[in-house]
């Protein structure tokens, strides 16, 4: 098939190397004025918002705070942007049977050990989940580590059988996020306004941060239902 | 000059952008241009997180609510966060266009796709 | 030391990526992409972005293997990745 194609074309001309080094020298002297090593540290964005992130939001973890309070509702159109995906994965893939069984039988191995380590990956996702704005993690990893465990099952020959449940599951929760965010319009005065008060005599406990935790629970839920249905896409098999 | 890894890192990250271009561009079959795709976003992750002033800042979780200074700029972190979960769902979108695409005419080589030549 | 570190992990991920665009057989791609998706990981963490490390690691590493392997399975029947 290659030898048609004729010879391989690897590196192509000198010409090419020359535009890459031009543009790396560009870059280069760009990268300072990005960066902003020169620009005076208290006027960066990030300082003011460790200032602010604390005392608006109540989250320790100021990378929790930007995501899910400063910038709620891009995180709100990225969640969807996920739904459109896994939307169009079902009209692209989604005409073929599934398949109850597999077509190879699964590893024995695979088989044996899923139910001992299928609580450990409930937990993990859970707990990163629900303490994302005091550790590190957040709904995005914990529901991806939460729908590990149902991509095991896929792995070792289970299939999703009430796949109406999972999309219920889904749009539920997709909207419950825009109805919190809507009543804070009502209640606290703003969009994504904070419903729960914050505690800031309780700084760094479970419950201080107000809907954060709220949110970020919904953002899980909705981010492992997305992949479980994506993965379950990709499995299905067209009709010969 | 000191060698350290604030000053090696944007230099890293432009070879792995320019060699994920590189293969987009030079590459026939189609999941190797993904994967070319995929190399190039986390170059350009990598030099997002190398702008924060790691060296002499602390992970941004705050221990006290009134001391603010000494940590890195989480705002870099937050966005990147966002662009490794849309780049994800970029990457499958694109697979499974790959795979049907294969399904209908048994080839993933892109010099070979005639259906939009006339 | 972390500086020496580093520069290793970099040195690997750039081998893993030239071998993940230049080699023929597809699953040999697949998988070196996924190391230069946990170096990046590790490098992410040096730099103090721990969620980003746990979102690459996560999502960016094990989901888009995943994703491309079920990829390679569906595509594998007739034709194997003998295009470079």
């Amino acid at each position: 098939m290659s030898s048609k194609l004729g010879k391989k074309r690897l590196f192509i001309s000198p010409m090419h190397l020359l535009w890459a080094i031009v543009f790396g020298g560009l870059f280069f002297a760009i990268l300072p004025a990005i960066s902003g090593h020169e620009s005076i540290r208290s006027e960066r964005v990030g300082e003011s918002l460790l200032v602010q992130a604390p005392a608006q939001s109540g989250a320790p973890n100021a990378v929790t705070a930007v995501v899910v309070w400063f910038r709620g509702l891009d995180t709100l159109g990225e969640v969807s942007v996920l739904f459109l995906v896994a939307a169009a994965l079902g009209m692209i893939l989604g005409r073929g049977k599934n398949s109850t069984e597999p077509e190879s039988k699964p590893n024995e191995i695979v088989a044996h050990a899923k139910t001992l380590v299928l609580p450990h990956f409930m937990l993990t996702g859970l707990y990163i989940t629900i303490h994302g704005h005091l550790t590190p993690g957040g709904g995005f990893q914990g529901g991806v580590m939460a729908a590990g465990m149902a991509l095991l099952l896929i792995l070792a020959g289970d299939r999703v059988k009430h796949l109406h449940a999972l999309h219920f599951l889904e749009g539920l929760v997709g909207s419950l996020y825009a109805l919190v965010a809507i009543s804070g319009i009502w209640f606290a005065g703003s969009f994504l306004g904070n419903l729960i008060p914050i505690k800031t005599e309780a700084f760094g406990t479970l419950f201080s941060a107000g809907i954060i935790p709220v949110l970020y629970i919904f953002i899980g839920i909705k981010v492992g239902t997305e992949i479980i249905s994506i993965y379950d896409n990709f499995q299905r098999r067209e009709e010969a | 000059m000191n060698l350290s890894l604030e000053t090696v890192l944007p230099a890293f990250s432009l070879m792995l952008i320019l060699l994920g271009l590189w293969g987009v561009a030079t590459r026939k079959n189609l999941i190797k241009i993904f994967i070319s795709l995929s190399i190039a976003e986390t170059g350009v992750n990598l030099l997002y997180i190398s702008m924060t002033g790691f060296v002499h800042g602390k992970v941004p979780i705050l221990a006290d609510p009134t001391v603010t200074s000494g940590y890195v700029d989480p705002l870099p972190h937050a966005m990147i966060l966002t662009s490794i979960v849309i780049g994800t769902a970029v990457t499958a979108l694109g697979l499974a266009l790959t795979a049907r695409y294969h399904e209908r005419t048994g080839t993933l080589n892109v010099t070979k796709m005639k259906e939009l030549k006339n | 030391m972390i500086t020496v570190f580093g520069i290793l992990l970099m040195a690997m991920i750039a081998i893993s990526a030239v071998k993940a665009i230049t080699t023929t057989k597809l699953i040999d791609s697949v998988l070196f992409f996924s190391f230069v998706g946990i170096g990046a990981t590790i490098l992410f963490a040096l730099m103090k972005a721990p969620d980003v490390a746990l979102t690459e690691a996560a999502v960016g590493t094990g989901l888009v293997t995943l994703v491309f392997l079920s990829t390679l399975r569906r595509t594998s029947e007739q034709e194997h990745g003998d295009e470079q």
